[in-house]
């Protein structure tokens, strides 16, 4: 998602960006990174734009300049949507990525897509992410020819990271609103308040559509401390790897949870305990538990 | 939470892998009964575009599949695996050539061969039969009539082949074997290829063949004898509870001794997919 396709016809003069992010500590729905860039010639008349850090503005005037920044022909934007099944997915994975570090990634991604489109990129203004003055050796390291100014309330400070945070945080408002609710079959309400885990509404929607096997819909950030407390007392997979890894440090396994135990019903008895054993068969076959089927 | 009984009066979903069909590949196939060649009890096998397959079933407890959106609640994984037709025409053969005492027997017609009572199934096998028998039978033509006779030596000569190929294969597949020493792996060559041959006449007669000293596999101290690092998997065994149990009179309990050190398939075919990419 970004503006015109085509390189604007000021791309070759020098310019400054601002990358700016949105929902990064909710519970619920993407993380989104966003940037604006536009000609430093540019720079004094964003000013008079009155963009101002989208968390001090309402829903409809966040609404408003983000519209009219669209129709700007001298403005830049792009968005870096971060799906909430590819942030748990990293932060859960066996080699975890932790969310400062997806974060970078996403903003050094936004860079390197403008700067392919064809824009002489100089300058560029980002809200710190861990620390600034790492963060800020990280990305010169990477982009040697652009100069870095990483800092707290850079949203409030410059008007070009003002402008990324209304672009995020617009394009972040407008996923949830449009959720496609990919589990079938669920009544899902849309009601889920700010996203935040304090927020009272959202507390509610968790343990409305909390699922004893399959948690939440996935709309949700799994790797948020937030679930795990809400899942506890859920039923608790035994994965294979992890047994073979328990199995290895000599300590003995858990038991498997049963599905009946939690209240559900299986079409055939005692169908969850049964397993092949390749009894009667060659040693090689036996090892693997591979049984001969007579009827099918 | 309450679960839903949408699956009240639906045909139950399972997991089935099995070859690509290739060309023209869209009927499933159909499955015949047939005589299993070592238990000689009626087995269902897959018939697709000429390639006969028997069906092999894995499953772990608590296990389920993600088919899509959907949940299959039986967690088995069924195999269509191809198997030489051979092995499975072999005891019909056989029969089929009234061999008594010292004498060859009789030459007889494949659609003859084939008629065996309460079994109709074989009879989808006549062209494949056409084309993989000659390997072990003896022929002669009359006219434009072909007649067929199971010749021993053939068959040991096309088991000895198998053999030889499953030895070289072994190695390769698995680390256990690459271990071994040859002699070791031939063994397991044959136990494998045993699956599909009646003790009388043909492993006997194999054993004899390859120069081993044949061992009932059903004896526990010669299997020690043969088998000396192998460990009893009693977790297996204790903890399994067979929904195909196929009973054989007189054989005892005891079998094969569980390989050390042994992963189970999803390893097996985890490794075969790394090996590929």
């Amino acid at each position: 998602m970004e503006s015109e396709c085509l390189t604007p016809e000021w791309a070759s003069q020098p310019c400054l960006m601002g990358i700016d992010e949105a929902g990064r500590g909710p519970v619920l729905g993407p993380m989104v990174y966003g940037c604006m860039y536009c000609p430093i010639s540019y720079q004094s008349s964003l000013a008079s734009l009155h963009f101002a850090d989208s968390k001090t503005l309402k829903e409809e005037k966040r609404e408003e300049l983000y519209e009219s920044l669209k129709l700007d022909k001298s403005l830049g934007w792009a968005v870096d949507v971060i799906d909430p099944r590819e942030l748990s997915a990293k932060m859960l994975a066996k080699n975890k990525t932790n969310l400062n570090e997806i974060s970078h990634n996403s903003a050094m991604g936004l860079i390197k897509r403008v700067l392919d489109m064809g824009v002489l990129l100089t300058e560029a203004y980002l809200d710190t992410v861990g620390d600034p003055d790492k963060y800020r050796i990280k990305l010169s390291e990477r982009f040697p020819s652009i100069k870095f100014v990483v800092s707290k309330k850079a949203d409030s400070l410059f008007p070009i990271v003002s402008g990324a945070s209304i672009v995020a945080k617009v394009t972040r408002d407008r996923a949830l609103k449009e959720w496609l609710v990919e589990e079938t079959g669920e009544d899902i309400n849309r009601n889920f308040g700010s996203g935040y885990p304090g927020d009272p509404e959202t507390k509610a929607w968790l343990v409305q559509h909390k699922h004893s096997v399959f948690g939440f819909p996935s709309l949700v950030r799994f790797s948020w401390g937030t679930c795990t407390t809400h899942l506890k007392g859920e039923v608790e997979v035994a994965w294979e790897a992890d047994e073979n890894e328990e199995s290895g440090n000599g300590s003995s396994s858990k038991r498997q949870a049963k599905l009946s135990s939690f209240g559900f019903k299986t079409c055939e008895k005692r169908s969850e305990e049964i397993e092949s054993s390749g009894k009667g068969r060659c040693k090689f076959l036996q090892a693997r538990k591979i049984q001969q089927l007579t009827q099918f | 939470m309450s679960s839903t009984v949408w699956w009240e009066g639906a045909e139950k979903t399972r997991v089935l892998i099995a070859p690509d069909s290739g060309c023209g590949g869209n009927k499933p196939g159909e499955l015949l009964t047939l005589r299993h060649p070592k238990s000689e009890n009626g087995t269902c096998f897959l018939f697709n575009n000429e390639m006969l397959q028997e069906l092999q079933w894995f499953k772990q407890s608590y296990g389920s599949w993600f088919l899509g959106d959907y949940i299959s609640e039986d967690g088995s994984l069924y195999m269509a695996t191809p198997v030489d037709p051979v092995f499975i025409l072999l005891p019909i053969f056989d029969e089929a050539r009234m061999k008594k005492g010292e004498n060859s027997g009789k030459f007889r017609q494949l659609d003859e061969i084939l008629f065996v009572e309460g079994y109709p199934g074989y009879q989808h096998l006549l062209s494949l039969a056409e084309k993989c028998m000659e390997i072990v039978c003896q022929t002669q033509e009359v006219g434009s009539m072909k007649f067929y006779r199971l010749d021993n030596s053939k068959v040991l000569a096309w088991l000895s082949c198998k053999i030889y190929c499953l030895k070289n294969s072994l190695p390769e597949l698995d680390k256990n074997y690459a271990a071994q020493d040859e002699k070791q792996t031939l063994v397991d060559s044959v136990s494998i290829v045993g699956e599909y041959l009646k003790t009388e006449p043909w492993l006997k007669l194999l054993y004899d063949h390859l120069g081993l000293k044949f061992v009932d596999p059903t004896m526990k101290e010669t299997n020690m004898e043969n088998l000396p690092t192998a460990n009893e998997n009693n977790m297996a065994s204790s903890n399994s509870i067979q929904e195909k149990a196929n009973k054989k009179p007189g054989k005892q309990t005891k079998q094969a001794k569980v390989e050390t050190g042994s992963k189970n398939i999803r390893d097996m075919f985890s490794r075969a997919c790394k090996k590929k990419c």
